[in-house]
């Protein structure tokens, strides 16, 4: 079959009705999501995880995904007319398309943003369409030693780029492997970290586990800060940009999506670095660097294609090798895994449906999120409207029952407050939460393939250094750790502030 | 906030060597066939190896006089008021259940932690409970508990 034939198949399954309403949800969900500061996809993704359960896996993908960029889609509203990213792959659209807004100029930028995010996205599926058929076929070269190498690699770029310290991250990435074997031992049969609670036989749910550490956790933020939001008062007019407008963002649509496509599939990447390399190389091939940050469409056109690139190639290492790029991808996997489908190179062959239906509604997605964001801005803007003292309890009530209804076990209630706490208490001390949701989702997975290996090689650990992509994924991970070592050697300590009296 | 972060790393080297502990009772096994703690194991002393570096990388670390704390009292009070408020909740769903200690929270959630008016408060909960009821028990059938005490008294 060609990738033709491949892609009507996708098409037939994503056109279906409840496919095509799930898409349209998560778009919309996504949307809202990205409108409203304090509640990014990854805890909406979490909050949503248990109602994916009663309807079919590749439904559930394409909600999820949906939520996912549609987040992305939506995070520029609040950048450009609230200064406040909606979520964190739009901050930096904050500092072009605000400063536009004040000019009268709302319209202009949230129709670039839409149109950026549009061409980017669709660009970014496109790439995916061609690229991930022959990784999968790649893929099917690797043995336990290749995937146990490339899941460690994957573990250390994400705490590499993603923490503000690289020991805590790993640090991070170790509580999540040991999180990851509580439970029942699926080889020996002995259980694990239970202290006697029959409810943790099965291990530490995923849904309890994400709802505490991203959704608790924020509302426990939350608590401390006031959230004003103050919309910054002009009428939004004239979404469509000028033929000025498209000759100026041009360049910078393309360059944001080469990169955001790149930087999305590295693991670790994804759509909130590609935003900022996006806005940091549009600034530096600039003629006029030094106006960026006081209203050029291009400082919106570039990270907005960027994070909405990222977020579609981010799908490639999932679906192609089972490997997710960052957290919002670690729970994708997780909800694959949930519905009994594991991701990799087999799921091209195994469920063709769900690869090419999960792609194909994309470009569908794509389109939704056009019509969505731009006849419909009146109403995100209303939406901001609404009091944070209004949403905080229903977002708690939403966490609590998600949690329970996964098995109706109140001990995932308790987990998930537990893990909430502990995901406040990591905010606060910069304590990456990404890393160990990933650790927690491949562990099994690492740990099957690190004791495989080991059984197939009878104890040695040559295995690991004698096949090339292992090699290669290994002396990876070894030089980041090295750089960081080194680095973090010739730096000065970074001083600690001194505590409040 | 340098006694916080020292707290913190101090407690995740309890944790690792708890966890290293206890993996090492289920069954380290061998390199070539691996036991149930054997996987935990290297990660507990992964991690409580780091976690030493980052307390020697603390204690040696300069402080910052311009910086603030990570903790304000009354913050950290809230929060583990909120917390255990949230507990005490779903641990009565046993014996109130579910729809009783709802209300009971959502009064809570929007007169306490965030102050509304009496009539704010009664509407703004009574519509959010019927809603998540709906979503929840009507509409995904998650079997959420009626309460001993109201059984007691229908029987």
């Amino acid at each position: 079959m060609d990738l033709f034939h491949e892609l009507i198949l996708g098409f037939g399954v994503a056109i279906q009705p409840v496919n095509l309403f799930y898409c349209f949800l998560g778009c919309l969900i996504g949307t809202i999501v990205g409108v409203l500061p304090g509640l990014g996809p990854t805890a909406a993704m979490s909050l949503l995880l248990p109602a994916t359960f009663h309807i079919p896996p590749v439904t559930a993908v394409i909600m999820l995904a949906g939520i996912y960029y549609g987040a992305m889609y939506g995070g520029s509203t609040t950048s450009i007319l609230v200064n406040i990213p909606g979520e964190a792959a739009s901050v930096m659209t904050c500092l072009d398309g605000y400063q536009m807004a004040r000019q009268g100029r709302a319209g202009a930028a949230l129709g670039m943003s839409a149109f950026g995010s549009f061409i980017a996205g669709t660009l970014g599926i496109v790439g995916m369409t061609i690229m991930a058929p022959p990784l999968a076929s790649f893929a099917l070269k690797f043995g336990p030693p290749e995937y146990f190498s490339l899941m460690s690699m994957g573990m250390v770029v994400l705490s590499f780029l993603t923490g503000a310290s690289m020991v805590r991250s790993l640090m991070m990435a170790c509580f999540g492997l040991i999180v990851g074997t509580v439970g029942m031992d699926a080889v020996s049969g002995s259980t694990r970290f239970t202290f006697g609670v029959t409810d943790l036989m099965d291990g530490v749910g995923l849904v309890p586990l994400v709802m505490g550490l991203f959704g608790i956790s924020e509302i426990l933020l939350n608590l401390e800060q006031k959230i004003d939001r103050e919309i910054f008062k002009t009428k939004v007019k004239g979404l469509l940009p000028t033929v000025e407008d498209w000759i100026q963002a041009k360049w910078a649509i393309l360059r944001g999506t080469v990169i955001g496509f790149i930087l999305g599939i590295l693991p670790g990447g994804g759509a909130v670095l590609s935003s900022f390399v996006a806005y940091a190389v549009e600034k530096r091939v600039s003629k006029h660097p030094e106006r960026f940050g006081t209203g050029m469409i291009e400082g919106v056109a570039s990270p907005e294609s960027a994070n909405n690139a990222a977020a579609q190639s981010a799908f490639i290492p999932l679906l192609t090798l089972g490997l997710p790029a960052n957290v919002v991808m670690a729970l994708l996997l997780g909800a694959l895994i949930l519905h009994g489908v594991t991701p990799g190179p087999l799921l091209l062959t195994k469920h063709p449906d769900i690869f090419w239906g999960v792609i194909a509604s994309m470009y569908i997605g794509n389109v939704m999120l056009l019509v969505l964001n731009l006849p419909l801005i009146g109403l995100w803007v209303q939406l901001l409207k609404i009091p944070y003292p209004f949403m905080m309890p229903m977002i708690i009530l939403f966490c609590v029952l998600g949690a329970y209804s996964v098995a109706n076990s109140l001990t995932d209630v308790l987990l998930m407050l537990l893990f909430g706490l502990i995901g406040y208490l990591m905010k606060k001390l910069k304590f990456d939460a990404p890393p160990l949701v990933l650790a927690f989702v491949l562990g099994p997975l690492i740990e099957y393939y690190f004791k495989s290996s080991l059984m197939f090689s009878r104890g040695s650990f040559a295995v690991f250094f004698s096949r090339p992509i292992s090699l290669v994924c290994l002396s990876i991970s070894a030089a980041i750790l090295l750089w960081s070592i080194v680095s973090g050697l010739r730096r000065r300590p970074l001083p600690i502030p001194k505590e409040a009296p | 906030m340098k006694k916080a972060y020292i707290l913190a790393h101090a407690f995740w080297i309890v944790f690792a060597c708890a966890a290293a502990a206890e993996s090492w009772r289920l069954g380290f096994g061998s390199f070539v066939r691996p036991g149930p703690g054997f996987v935990p194991f290297l990660a507990a002393m992964v991690l409580g190896g780091l976690a030493v570096a980052a307390l020697v990388q603390t204690i040696l670390g300069k402080s910052d006089p311009a910086a603030g704390g990570v903790f304000g009292t009354r913050d950290l009070l809230r929060v583990l008021w909120v917390i255990v408020v949230l507990a005490a909740y779903v641990l009565a769903w046993d014996f109130v259940g579910f729809l009783a200690a709802t209300l009971l929270l959502l009064f809570f959630l929007f007169r306490c932690v965030e102050p509304l008016r009496w009539r704010t408060v009664l509407l703004a909960s009574v519509l959010t409970l019927t809603m998540t009821y709906i979503l929840f028990s009507t509409l995904l059938g998650a079997r959420l508990p009626a309460g001993r005490i109201w059984t007691y008294f229908m029987n």
